[in-house]
């Protein structure tokens, strides 16, 4: 900028913030009644004014500034003075955006010192941030946006009357239609593109339409002619908010075709392998030969043996038939090279027992000598238990007599061989009940474990296969209790009551237990002791309900945790006396972590990434 | 004759008025150049359009030979323009609005501003609200002037002023202007005030210029004792 333009922009400046002190110094005023309140302690009033600032208050000052852009060019009639000045209008505009904008800025500023030099009122914010699509939205950042684009909104509207408060319900009305409008063709190309996101830019490219109406009529239209100057506004503006839906479009169908659709699915761990699906097919990365090789191209999940050497995988694929689709299954044991070893069960070829049938679920024993499958009759939505030996010798169908019996699931294997089983209930009347069984594959006998089971993907079978945890409601106290049961005694052990439980896993070769309760508390309950050996508030980890966010690593004696909810997000590495004992930053933001002994696995749901971690070379690689 | 300024063929209407209507004229060097017309007939239009404030439909203007379009700005530095209501922003003070004016012009002379003051008898420290519609006139007269213009466009200046302001103005203060070599485009509908000042007289009839010569052999050509006014109403009668 030369010279002669900075000391333009200097006195358009001071002549901005001079007409619009009243509206700043209103603003200054809540925020010093806000600060006396919060050092007074009086913190559901901080709550409520704060909420008031962000989402109603800031805002709309926002909007009162930009609705007042052009007012005092209207009030004093000093269009004609400022437009024959020697400078270009898109300058003249510009140079007055600018002062008004960081009057918002100065006024969101304040906002944020305070918030952060007062103690605990970042937290108390924290409370109106909100999640939507999984994706976490910070009251602060998004207040920000609302009203920088209220502000460019009102501003670009104020060209175009003299009445800042016909501005500004302008501006309410005009914002929140397009908002509805983008909710509207969002919701409308996710429905037609899965797994499709936010459409991307519009937040931004939307208002960038209205400024670019204004800045083209205020640049090239007769400024004198009101109806002239509505025309090409809207004109202008139209065509801007096509092209920038258009855009957006564009982007996004391209973010979808090349990144978004091709997400991750059905993600197996076992202690050398990890097997997913994408797109592409089902993929599996060998942490011995640090190698990620397609093992087929159709749709698939694996379940593999603990080693992970033997892997059951099932792969299925649909065609149309009028208006419903059916599906073909087959279930072939695999090397985990991907190299089949046979074919085991196949529902296309007509004629045999699994003929029409869905396979609904499927597991190896830890040690690949037995295979079990569920299946579901699409006709009369029978269930039925298959077992068989990996070798595809020794099949047998067993049919639960469960009353009302609406799905089965494994949940794992004992190391006698029975196989462990969560059945859900549905009965009219009588909603659903979740049960835990027991089923012996050799004597055809189903035994009843557990009752009022809840969060059913809890639900697992120690390494050793001599216990089970689950989660189960008590209908007396009303609340979640944290079991073990013995799978051979029977017995069973109470390790927590009361919260809710978000989130076990057992030792990778010992029975031990940590579970985490709430939004940071991690207990670890010991078979050997009979005891919980440490329970803690964690206060930096972040804990979930939908995914694995800790697990056992180093033989069992310590644990990797999912710390810190903004970037750069962290692992912390506990001992088992949860004392946090290193640090390390992760590359990518991440929901989920998962263990393969002394490689740690993060899955970053957003960008469906997955990295892992050499604890021994402390090295990270992104395996996908 | 050198044309400082020079209108070819311009155009302009306002919906289905049409204001200016293949309108050519050239300012010379130097000289006062008066331009007068009915109300709405399409003086204030021209100048609006001279200054780049609103777009023209056709025609060309030339400054200095060059080529104006519609957003060009740097001519606008060596062009004075004191609009029909000279109104500027009412919170400032006369110093501040001085301030704010002179970052536009490189060749400002802020000594020759305060010289104004003084001569107008403007207090740098009042506020614009305050002022009457004759000290508005002179501080825009300051704003021009200071910058040193070669052109001086002034729009219907006049109106509204008080007549002890106005005849300071029109016998005074645009003699010395002129004596610093300003041309000056001084367009109004008070015709009679141009009597003793211009030098060369256009009149603008129906979007056109009907008149457009010097204004001494316009006199010679026609009674001698004619006044502006009866020229003026000759012209626009026929």
């Amino acid at each position: 900028m030369s010279q002669n333009k900075k000391l333009i922009f200097k006195h358009f400046f001071i002549k901005e913030w001079k007409e619009k002190s009243l509206i700043f110094f209103l603003a200054v005023l809540f925020l010093a009644a806000l600060t006396g309140i919060r050092l007074s302690g009086q913190d559901e009033l901080t709550m409520y004014l704060s909420g008031m600032f962000v989402w109603i208050f800031l805002p709309f000052s926002a909007a009162m500034i930009g609705s007042s852009g052009f007012y005092h060019e209207y009030k004093n009639n000093a269009w004609i003075y400022l437009l024959s000045r020697p400078v270009r209008k898109p300058v003249v505009w510009i140079f007055k955006y600018i002062p008004q904008l960081t009057m918002v800025l100065v006024i969101y500023g304040i906002f944020l010192f305070v918030v952060l030099v007062l103690p605990g009122f970042k937290e108390i914010l924290e409370a109106f941030s909100f999640s939507a699509w999984l994706f976490h939205y910070s009251a602060l950042s998004s207040s920000l946006l609302i009203s920088i684009t209220a502000f460019s909104l009102a501003f670009s509207l104020s060209i175009l009357h003299d009445k800042p408060f016909i501005i500004f319900l302008t501006t309410i009305f005009t914002g929140a239609g397009i908002s509805f409008l983008v909710n509207l063709y969002s919701d409308f190309l996710y429905r037609n593109y899965y797994g499709m996101n936010d459409l991307i830019g519009m937040s931004y490219l939307w208002p960038a339409a209205f400024i670019l109406g204004s800045l083209y009529t205020f640049s090239r239209v007769d400024f004198s002619q009101s109806k002239a100057k509505l025309t090409r506004f809207i004109l202008i503006t139209a065509l801007s908010l096509i092209a920038a839906g258009a855009i957006s479009t564009g982007l996004t169908l391209a973010h979808w075709h090349f990144r978004g659709r091709d997400y991750m699915y059905n993600l197996t761990v076992r202690r050398n392998d990890v097997f997913f699906r994408t797109k592409k097919g089902t993929l599996h990365y060998d942490k011995l030969k640090d190698k990620t090789t397609r093992i087929t191209r159709r749709r698939g999940r694996a379940a593999a043996s603990r080693s992970g050497d033997k892997a059951l995988l099932l792969t299925y694929d649909y065609h149309q038939e009028g208006e419903s689709r059916k599906y073909t299954y087959t279930l072939k044991l695999i090397n985990s090279d991907g190299s089949e070893i046979r074919r085991l069960v196949s529902t296309q070829p007509p004629g045999t027992p699994f003929t029409g049938l869905r396979i609904r679920n499927f597991d190896i024993s830890p040690y690949g000598q037995e295979v079990v499958f569920i299946t579901e009759n699409p006709q009369n939505s029978t269930m039925k238990l298959w077992t068989l030996r990996s070798d595809g010798s020794g099949e047998r169908e067993f049919l639960p007599d469960i009353p009302d019996l609406d799905r089965i699931s494994i949940a794992g294997w004992t190391s006698d061989k029975r196989i462990i089983l969560l059945a859900v209930k549905r009965s009219p009347g009588q909603g659903t009940e979740m049960i835990l069984l027991s089923f012996d594959p050799d004597h055809r006998t189903l035994e009843r474990l557990a009752s009022f089971i809840r969060k059913p993907h809890l639900c697992s079978v120690s390494s050793s296969g001599k216990f089970a945890a689950y989660v189960y409601f008590d209908p007396n106290a009303e609340e979640e209790v944290l079991e073990i049961t013995d799978l051979f005694s029977g017995s069973r052990k109470e390790i927590h009551r009361g919260g809710s439980v978000q989130d076990i896993q057992w030792g990778k070769e010992k029975d031990i237990l940590v579970f985490t309760i709430d939004a940071n508390q991690v207990g670890i309950f010991s078979l050997k002791t009979g005891k919980i050996s440490a329970f803690e508030s964690i206060p930096a980890a972040v804990l979930d309900s939908l995914f694995p966010s800790l697990d056992w690593v180093s033989g069992d004696q310590k644990l990797a945790l999912r710390g810190q909810d903004h970037e750069p997000e962290q692992i912390l590495i506990m001992d088992r006396d949860l004392e946090v004992r290193e640090i390390i930053h992760a590359p990518s933001s991440f929901r989920a972590i998962y263990s393969m002994d002394r490689t740690i696995l993060i899955y970053n749901q957003t960008d469906n990434q997955l990295w892992c971690y050499d604890m021994d070379k402390e090295k990270w690689k992104k395996i996908y | 004759m050198t044309a400082v300024l020079k209108i070819t063929h311009l155009s302009k209407k306002y919906g289905r008025n049409q204001v200016l209507d293949g309108f050519t004229m050239e300012l010379e060097k130097g000289k006062i150049h008066g331009l007068i017309g009915k109300n709405g007939e399409g003086k204030t239009t021209l100048i609006r359009i001279i200054m780049g404030i609103i777009p023209k439909e056709k025609g060309e203007i030339y400054y200095k030979g060059r080529l104006i379009r519609f957003g060009d700005t740097s001519y606008k530095k060596e062009i004075g323009y004191i609009a029909e209501d000279s109104v500027f922003f009412d919170w400032m003070t006369v110093n501040q609005f001085l301030a704010f004016n002179a970052a536009f012009y490189p060749r400002w002379n802020q000594s020759q501003a305060d010289a104004y003051l003084k001569r107008l008898s403007l207090s740098p420290g009042i506020r614009i609200k305050s002022m009457s519609r004759g000290m508005k006139l002179k501080l825009g007269l300051i704003a021009a002037l200071a910058s040193n213009p070669e052109i001086l466009l002034l729009d219907d200046p006049t109106s509204g002023l008080d007549v002890p302001t106005r005849q300071d103005f029109l016998n005074h203060m645009i003699g010395e202007i002129k004596a610093k070599g300003t041309t000056i485009l001084f367009a109004t509908h008070m015709v009679h005030e141009l009597e003793n000042i211009i030098q060369r007289l256009s009149i603008l009839h129906n979007g056109r210029l009907i008149l457009d010569n010097d204004y001494k052999k316009i006199k010679k050509a026609q009674d001698k004792n004619r006044s502006i006014e009866e020229i003026f109403l000759n012209h626009v009668s026929e």
